[in-house]
């Protein structure tokens, strides 16, 4: 499933325990909403465009950080400007970010405006919402939709938001009737399914206390690394869920957030069997236009044959294991070069030949995408590859993960 | 060896010095156009059809000058010719040249050269033509022989690379395509061969390109499975690239030697040099260009399990050597 960022806007005091009609919501909601523009300094017109919203009387507003990311990517090159409901403007200042949560916060200077307050509790299902946003820059919108829980298969929390959101509404609120923020406007996958990001994150980031000595890079390596921590010490703190594919046992579907397809082809014309399992999460974490981390992918591809000899069928394998794509995003501003170590590897039961490569992030220091492509050797006319694609790991962590994928594979005789 | 030796003898009396000399005529390239033994007392030269040695030059008086024997040595007079004589490296207009030994004199736009008979003679070449390769590589059934081995080595080749029923029609076709490149090779040598030797020795040609190929083929499949024998992946590449430009010098080192019968160690060192800038040609500008690739680019030999010999790494050693990767990889990122 392919997500696309967008984003909204709204606007409320805080929380009214009364039930209000969507135009009322709408009316009384939208003088806390703004829309945040991406200024170039070279061109002087905007960039991009986004929403965000008031969460205090001293200017604080939220937003989303794929909204401003270009602040932090390109510093100097670009600038921040709130557009109020009444078309005024000014200059935004970037206080803080989450990116692991795709959130910001930023500051509007001696502006005084109603704000919305946040809501962390998470409403019923089917409960009615309301997402505010400036969608092509149309001007301040008001969306209806419902409530439909958390997404199951998410490695990174999201909202399940039945309402149409659309480009320019990032980072604007979706609020209850009472004018409570519920979630942030986040992304699309059309037709009326949109996410959000709980509102409770907001607050979690208010409460971490900014390091003045941090820089902006340093905070979100600090991010990144313990959000990696956190999933991958619970992948590996237990035995790794397996699967059966022909005679082998492979990694498996290893948690909730993790989607597993499978697919076999018996084509008469060909004379391989191949059945396929793939393994991964459908969310990535943001950093730039360029550059997104955070995944997890496995493919096991067992091949097999009656028809062809030992020669062809290994001339097949050379041919198929080099052709790779891994589908890496990144540049070579922000991303050093893959190397690669090629070794056979003998576990005693199994013999494989295994491939592992790694690049860093320029700015995240400590931080790889990490590449284990592997190979049985233990059937003349069969053969397992498995491959695992981790972004943005620490390389404790990217290995010890990687070493479990890796004995994780058995052969069943 | 015998006519070196009879060279060599001393003429005794003043007759056996006037019969002991000849005189070359050279075409403005150097080329010998005629030699004409000296005897008698008079030698006229000239392009009038009466004169002993008559010269094609039309800057050459009909009666244009005479080798005279004045008892004791050759003198070369001229006969009030428009263009006169001139020694070979001056431009000074001569009415006599008295020839003492060897000289080289120009005659309108020809060359002539006075020899003595008894300059000393070099020993003969080697002929390398009656060498065994030699003798067969001309050979018709030999270039055939070699083609079709080739061919057919490149059909395998590219059978075992298709998992198709149809693996043999595009086999076929990639061969067909490979020996059509051999066939052209041989032909750009054999008009090469023609320039400069004055013959076209396709056969030769087309024996020497098939072999090299034969044999490239043949050591890259032996490399491979060398390495995957051994778990050598990362000398794959490196070795790939020496067995095929080592390979395209032995060719050149065979084709120059169809061509000429020189010195073998020369050949040698311009079929090395000339492998070595194509290498440089080839593989300088890529890496220049220094294109990043967001992709891992990687290479792995995958042959049958029964090949491989040695022993593999153990878990905890593979992982090791990647957390020295990763090092690596740091140390590379903050050189940029």
């Amino acid at each position: 499933m392919r997500l696309f960022f967008l984003l909204l806007l709204i606007l409320a005091t805080p929380a009214l325990a009364q039930d209000w009609s969507t135009e009322e919501v709408f009316s009384r909601y939208k003088a806390a909403v703004v829309q945040v523009r991406i200024i170039d300094e070279v061109g002087g017109e905007k960039s991009s465009l986004g929403s965000g919203f008031f969460i205090s009387d001293a200017g604080e507003i939220i937003s989303n950080y794929h909204v401003i990311a270009d602040l932090v990517e390109h510093p100097g090159k670009y600038r921040a400007e709130y557009v109020l409901d009444d078309g005024s403007s000014g200059p935004l200042e970037l206080l803080n970010v989450d990116v692991v949560h795709d959130l910001s916060l930023l500051r509007a200077a001696a502006v005084r405006r109603p704000f919305l307050a946040i809501e962390s509790t998470l409403p019923a299902k089917g409960e009615r919402l309301y997402a505010f946003g400036n969608p092509y820059d149309l001007g301040m919108t008001i969306i209806e939709g419902t409530y439909n829980g958390l997404l199951e298969k998410s490695l990174y929390e999201r909202i399940h938001f039945s309402g149409s959101i659309n480009p320019g509404m990032s980072g604007g609120p979706t609020v209850d009737r009472q004018g409570n923020v519920i979630g942030i406007n986040v992304a699309t996958a059309g037709n009326q399914v949109s996410f959000l990001v709980p509102a409770g994150f907001v607050l979690s980031m208010l409460k971490r206390v900014a390091d003045d000595n941090e820089s902006l890079h340093e905070r979100i390596g600090s991010q990144l690394f313990a959000n990696q921590q956190r999933y991958l010490d619970e992948l590996t703190s237990q035995a790794l869920a397996t699967a059966t594919l022909g005679s082998y046992t492979i990694p498996g579907k290893l948690g909730g957030y993790i989607n597993c397809s499978s697919r076999s082809d018996q084509s008469e014309e060909r004379l391989v069997d191949t059945v396929a399992y793939s393994c991964y999460t459908d969310e990535n974490i943001y950093l730039s236009d360029q550059l997104s981390t955070g995944a997890i992918r496995m493919d096991h591809t067992l091949v097999s044959t009656k028809d062809l000899g030992q020669l062809r069928f290994w001339a097949l394998m050379e041919s198929s294991f080099a052709k790779f794509y891994g589908g890496f995003s990144g540049n070579e501003d922000n991303m050093s070069s893959f190397q690669c170590q090629t070794e056979a590897v003998d576990r005693g039961d199994l013999r494989l030949k295994v491939v592992l490569c790694l690049r860093t992030y320029k700015k995240y220091p400590g931080l790889y995408d990490l590449m284990q492509r592997q190979i049985t050797l233990n059937q003349p006319h069969q053969a397992l590859t498995t491959t695992l694609v981790l972004t943005g790991v620490s390389i404790d962590h990217g290995l010890r993960f990687a070493e479990a994928v890796l004995e994780s594979v058995k052969w069943n005789p | 060896m015998e006519s070196v030796e009879a060279a060599k003898q001393q003429p005794e009396s003043s007759e056996a010095v006037r019969d002991n000399a000849v005189l070359e005529v050279h075409e403005r390239s150097g080329a010998l156009r005629e030699r004409v033994r000296i005897s008698g007392e008079v030698l006229r030269i000239g392009r009038a059809l009466d004169n002993d040695l008559v010269l094609e030059d039309p800057y050459v008086c009909a009666h244009h000058a005479q080798l005279r024997w004045g008892g004791d040595g050759w003198t070369l007079v001229d006969l009030n010719s428009v263009n006169g004589l001139r020694l070979a490296d001056s431009h000074q207009r001569l009415d006599r040249i008295a020839l003492s030994g060897p000289t080289e004199i120009r005659v309108g736009h020809t060359a002539l050269r006075y020899r003595s008979c008894d300059e000393t003679i070099v020993g003969a070449l080697k002929d390398p033509t009656g060498g065994r390769w030699a003798t067969l590589l001309p050979r018709i059934p030999m270039a055939l022989g070699t083609a079709a081995l080739a061919a057919l080595l490149i059909a395998l080749q590219q059978h075992l690379n298709q998992a198709e029923h149809s693996a043999w029609l595009p086999a076929i076709a990639g061969s067909v395509t490979s020996v059509s490149t051999l066939v052209i090779w041989a032909l750009a040598w054999a008009l090469v061969n023609r320039v400069f030797a004055h013959r076209l020795n396709y056969a030769a040609h087309l024996s020497i390109g098939a072999l090299c190929m034969i044999g490239a083929l043949l050591l890259n499949t032996l490399v491979e499975y060398a390495l995957f024998a051994l778990s050598g992946d990362a000398l794959e590449q490196a070795l790939g690239t020496l067995s095929l430009f080592g390979f395209l010098a032995v060719a050149l080192w065979g084709h120059l030697g169809v061509i000429s019968h020189g010195s073998g160690v020369r050949r040698a060192i311009v079929a090395v040099s000339v492998s070595v800038l194509l290498y440089l040609v080839f593989t300088l500008p890529q890496q220049a260009r220094d294109d990043y690739r967001s992709n891992p680019q990687f290479s792995v030999l995958l042959k049958p399990p029964t090949f491989q010999l040695s022993s593999g790494l153990s878990t905890d050693h593979f992982y090791t050597r990647a957390g020295q990767l990763a090092a690596e990889v740091d140390a590379e990122a903050a050189e940029d």
